[in-house]
């Protein structure tokens, strides 16, 4: 409940609250109440979940370097930590982007079980 | 449902004309006494140019943020709180045709 209540604190606070993403994947974890796959994460990153595109479509396979946008060929920043120090370091920013881009990969919400694969796979990329 | 759709190509054909013409002394008239909203440029401008507000009437911009999670094929939806935040300042930034006759067929402004 400890690690829901600091998830949903840091939530509710202003927009830019500095975090890491070993913050953010510790609070999908704890929401998820069951430990973080990171091959489970690279497996729903890179297929398709019913729909035209894959997380990878637009930020590549193994997103160390530029993505860019499927539709409109838009430079995506990389998405691994590792490439790009801004990344997953703002929850409100985090959980925006999971919304949006998961409702266009998969027509639905991305549960934290499956936020926290991806990320925890995305965090060993080097 | 993903399309692939060049936005970039539609916002020049729009944006460029009405620049030429209106130009910034135009939209000084509209803007000089509203302040630029910070989340209106960090929010509208990550994927794209933050366009004007000026560029289109209340009716249009109604229907762009009540549909942000289907905006031009993509999700780009935000929460509660920030949709209601730039939709309010987008009511009061927007054109304000003098008259009726001053709206354009697709309502923006024509009164420049």
């Amino acid at each position: 409940m400890k690690p829901l209540l600091l998830c949903l604190a840091l939530m509710g606070s202003a927009a830019a609250q500095a975090a890491t993403p070993a913050e953010l994947l510790a609070g999908y974890t704890a929401q998820a109440s069951s430990p973080a796959q990171a091959a489970r994460g690279q497996a729903f990153f890179t297929a398709k979940h019913g729909k035209e595109w894959s997380c990878s479509s637009c930020h590549g396979a193994t997103p160390l370097g530029e993505g860019q946008h499927a539709a409109t060929g838009k430079r995506i920043k990389p998405l691994a930590p590792a490439a790009h120090a801004e990344r997953f370091t703002d929850l409100a920013k985090s959980e925006k982007w999971f919304r949006r881009n998961c409702n266009d990969v998969a027509g639905r919400e991305c549960s934290p079980a499956e936020k926290a694969d991806v990320l925890a796979w995305l965090m060993t990329l080097k | 449902m993903n399309r692939p759709h060049r936005p970039h190509r539609l916002a020049a054909a729009l944006v460029l004309p009405w620049l030429a013409l209106c130009g910034p002394s135009r939209a000084d008239d509209f803007s000089a006494k509203l302040p630029p909203l910070p989340a209106y440029q960090q929010e509208c401008a990550a994927c794209h140019v933050a366009y004007p507000p000026q560029l289109l009437g209340a009716a249009s911009w109604d229907r762009l943020m009540r549909g942000l999670p289907r905006h031009f094929g993509t999700d780009a939806s935000l929460d509660a709180a920030q949709t209601r935040q730039i939709a309010d300042w987008l009511a009061a930034t927007r054109c304000r045709p003098p008259s009726p006759a001053a709206t354009g067929p697709h309502g923006w402004c024509s009164n420049c």
